[in-house]
């Protein structure tokens, strides 16, 4: 039962249907019961094309396949062709014999035949025999090209596409080696989808391995669309804010990753990967990084990322405990600077806080959804009502649009955008408990924060790996990363 | 049953933060209040409360000149501090608030009389920071200085906050912060002793000390006397300035010294009454000299470094005496006997005459080192 997408009610798989549609599981030999049992099991699907092909010998062969699932060229010249020119008897009674492809299965029961002709492959069909299943499959994809949520100064240019085996070959391309294994699964009673287990044999855990495929081979789901739906399967605490897998489209990141013994997961139809097990550190580690030709320019980078983990989390709430709180801890001229700034704004500094951070959420979810050229002129027109005009109708006071600016700007600092959207929900938690118990909640949340963190695992990994348990070496590897790990 | 667990844990931990929740106020709805003066009212036994509270503008209010003023005073007199205050809060709009609070000014005569009640009222104001500086106001009342605006800085309190702050100053005074003060109360000897400031035409000058036993003022430290005091608390002073007459090639010559530093060993003997050996040692720099054609030759260096001796054990055989005079030793040497040989010191009577017949051996070794000279004397003329 799939509770991802909402519905309580699973649709079934194809073994349902064809009970629901009372067909026996063994494929009819005869052509005409053969092509009304696919047109009852494909009812009302308008791009499935049947084609009849005679032959010499005055016999028939069916040919089924969806329209532009398969390259028709290809169809013509390596199955039509040969079937009608073919005089030979030995030939036509075995289409496998004048049949121009190397990729050819008999099919014995309906569920074969359904997934082969779902699997973009054409299905022949000739009285007496059983469907024959070629694969001439001509999926559309796009070109590779720069990813696009992972921009880098340096490293290679070039990211994943949705297609999984360009994804796999890009991967074989970075790493030379035959110890890098690959493993498909299929997931999903309606989609059907192929999800690839890459790994580095040697370097990644075996119990981990073996865990991760019980994990797949239990997940229940009907429609595996994205890797999103794969990854909250599959994680330790699906319920946690923090996001337990590093999704990403760059394969250099991946390649890096699989040498160090973790794992990627590939899905079909997504432009992304998954790398398990991760820690909370490797969201601000990304492969460029090691583009740097200073191991202190890496220091200083990875030491500058966390710092503002801790101010895309922390800042606003603790200027709203400290503003209207516990004022006795700011420095006295600061004090007075935010009491000045404060002193014609009608809402308290939480109120004020909260309305910052929404609107500026509100422009963030605004223009990642537009066209870029919009989404500049959204950026623009909330960049001013936010930072200008706000300030001038007296709504907020100049120093809460810094707060917020640098809130905004800190956060974004992170690589990966699936943790920065789990900073963002953090942030506001922590505002509500500090602008309720001031600093003593403040210090409550991130208390709470803390413990969740170091409670929860990336399968068998600590989330704060290598902080706790503490080991230096690879504190060192992450600060400085001046050598390979293998 | 888990869940029920669960909650009363939580109400366990959340209910004990409830109690800061009404204490819950924005910054600009709390009049924060930087300086505090403490004068007699006019009625006897009554307090003068003065606060100063800083005037808060609109960043956008363009209106505002430059030479408005950036604070204002409100005074209130009650029967104790407290109503004083309760009084004040009449006057303003919003909640007074102390947790700013940087100096308190005293007047002398609330210093003389009644300096307890004010360093109790101030030590059980929990908002009040034990780091607060104290200052005693010697000639007019505190009011009138804490509402005397200076130019170098807009806020009274916060000219005498950085007054205090600027560590590098070669001033003839330094800090005492509230828990400085009630800490040395708490000792052996019960003194203690608060920088005096005053106003001289129209200006503010913080110089000298008062010295304070039992809370009562009983002298004052004056000029380069506070800076042998504090060589004397502290075990070190500087950076300080001296100025010396010398004879020099039967000429008078004046030499400034500045940025002296001075430490001193102390040590005693386990006699009756007890003999204390004072070992200073120090340097300092030459900054200017009367005459300015004469060089500085080793032997007027030498010389330098003697009369420096010289008057280093007299500045400090003078306070010893005064304050033996006074009986009051605020410099904490009766409470490091106390604490290290509690038997002797037992022997000592300290309090009523062991400090008085305490004697002093002293040995200075001054010795100047820069000269700010930039020629070498011997220089020669290469082929001469």
């Amino acid at each position: 039962m799939s509770i991802i997408n909402g519905r309580h009610n699973s649709l079934g798989d194809i073994n349902g249907v064809l009970k629901n549609l009372n067909i026996e599981d063994e494929v009819d030999l005869n052509s005409i019961d053969f092509k009304h049992t696919m047109e009852k099991i494909f009812a009302d699907c308008s791009d499935l094309i049947t084609r009849i092909v005679p032959l010499a010998n005055g016999e028939e062969v069916f040919i089924y396949y969806f329209v532009g699932a398969i390259n028709e060229e290809l169809l013509e010249s390596s199955v039509i062709r040969p079937l009608t020119s073919s005089n030979e008897e030995l030939e036509l009674e075995d289409l496998r014999y004048c049949i121009y492809s190397a990729d050819m299965n008999e099919l014995k029961t309906w569920k074969e035949v359904v997934n082969a002709i779902l699997d973009s492959s054409v299905i022949c069909h000739k009285s007496r025999g059983f469907p024959i299943q070629i694969s001439l499959s001509s999926q559309q994809k796009r070109a590779i090209e720069e990813p696009t949520t992972e921009y880098q100064v340096y490293g290679p240019k070039i990211g994943f596409i949705e297609d999984m085996t360009s994804n796999l070959a890009l991967m074989r391309q970075l790493i030379k080696d035959p110890r890098l294994k690959t493993k498909v699964y299929t997931v999903g009673t309606i989609t059907h989808t192929n999800v690839s287990v890459m790994y580095f044999e040697g370097a990644a855990e075996q119990s981990m391995l073996e865990e991760l495929e019980r994990r797949i081979e239990s997940v229940e789901i009907d429609n595996l669309l994205n890797i999103g739906q794969l990854n909250k399967q599959i994680v330790n605490a699906p319920l946690s804010v923090f996001p337990q897998v590093l999704l990403t489209e760059r394969p250099d990141q991946v390649a890096f990753a699989l040498t160090e013994g973790k794992v990627a997961l590939f899905l079909d139809n997504s432009g992304q990967a998954t790398i398990i097990p991760i820690s909370v550190f490797d969201f601000y580690l990304p492969s460029g990084d090691r583009s740097f030709s200073s191991v202190w320019t890496i220091a200083f980078v990875r030491a500058l990322r966390l710092f503002c983990m801790i101010i895309a989390t922390a800042i606003p709430a603790l200027y709203v405990a400290l503003v209207a709180f516990h004022p006795e801890l700011i420095p006295q001229t600061l004090a007075f600077a935010i009491a000045e700034s404060r002193t014609q704004i009608p809402f308290p500094a939480a109120a004020e806080a909260f309305m910052m951070m929404l609107a500026l959420d509100i422009l963030v979810e605004a223009s990642i959804r537009l066209p870029s050229f919009v989404g500049q002129t959204i950026g623009i027109v909330g960049g001013l009502i936010i930072g200008t005009a706000a300030v001038e109708a007296g709504l907020v006071s100049s120093l809460m649009v810094i707060v917020i600016a640098l809130t905004a700007i800190a956060s974004f600092v992170s690589p990966s955008w699936d943790f920065v959207a789990s900073l963002r929900t953090v942030r506001y938690g922590l505002l509500i408990i500090a602008a309720t118990f001031g600093l003593y909640g403040f210090a409550l949340g991130f208390c709470v924060i803390f413990i969740h963190i170091c409670h929860i695992n990336s399968f068998s990994r600590p989330y704060v790996s290598p902080a706790m348990p503490i080991k230096y070496e690879e504190i060192k590897q992450v600060i400085q990363t001046y050598k390979s790990k293998i | 049953m888990k869940k029920l667990r669960i909650f009363i844990m939580l109400v366990i931990v959340v209910a004990p933060l409830l109690g800061c929740v009404e204490d819950s106020r924005e910054i600009d709805h709390r009049s924060m209040i930087v300086g505090l003066s403490i004068d007699q009212g006019e009625e006897e036994g009554s307090y003068a409360v003065t606060i100063q509270i800083p005037l808060l503008r609109s960043t956008t209010d363009e209106g505002a000149s430059p030479m408005d003023k950036e604070f204002e005073v409100f005074t209130a007199e009650g029967e104790t501090l407290w109503d004083a205050i309760g009084n004040l809060e009449a006057n303003t709009p919003t909640v007074l608030f102390l947790g700013h609070l940087k100096v308190v000014t005293i007047s002398e005569a609330v210093a003389r009389e009644s300096l307890k009640e004010v360093i109790d009222l101030l030590d059980r104001t929990p908002e009040i920071a034990n780091q607060i500086y104290l200052l005693i106001i010697e000639e007019g009342s505190a009011e009138e200085f804490i509402a005397l605006e200076s130019p170098l800085v807009n806020l009274p309190a916060l000219y005498l906050n950085r007054f205090f702050q600027a560590d590098q100053k070669v001033g003839r005074t330094t800090d005492v912060k509230l828990f400085q003060f009630i800490r040395d109360m708490n000792m052996i000897s019960r003194a203690s002793v608060i920088p005096l400031a005053k106003i001289v035409e129209g200006d503010i000058r913080i110089e000298n000390m008062a010295v304070f036993q039992d809370h009562r003022l009983v002298t004052k430290l004056l000029d380069d006397e506070v800076a042998m005091s504090r060589l004397m608390k502290r075990k070190e002073v500087g950076p300080m300035n001296y100025t010396i007459d010398i004879e020099h090639e039967s000429e008078a010559l004046k030499v400034a010294l500045s940025r002296i530093s001075l430490k001193v060993d102390i040590d005693f003997e386990k006699t009756d009454p007890i003999k204390y050996h004072l070992e200073i040692k120090g340097g300092g720099e030459v900054v200017e000299l009367s005459t300015a054609e004469i060089r500085l030759s080793k032997e007027l260096i030498l010389k330098i470094n003697e009369k420096m001796n010289e008057e280093i054990e007299e500045e400090l055989r003078d306070v010893i005496a005064k304050m033996q005079e006074k009986n009051v030793e605020p410099w904490l040497m009766g409470h490091r006997i106390w604490a290290n040989n509690y038997q002797f010191f037992d022997t000592l009577n300290w309090e009523e005459t062991g400090w008085q017949q305490t004697e002093f051996e002293i040995s200075v070794d001054f010795k100047v080192e820069m000269t700010g000279q930039r020629a070498l004397l011997e220089k020669e003329k290469i082929g001469r």
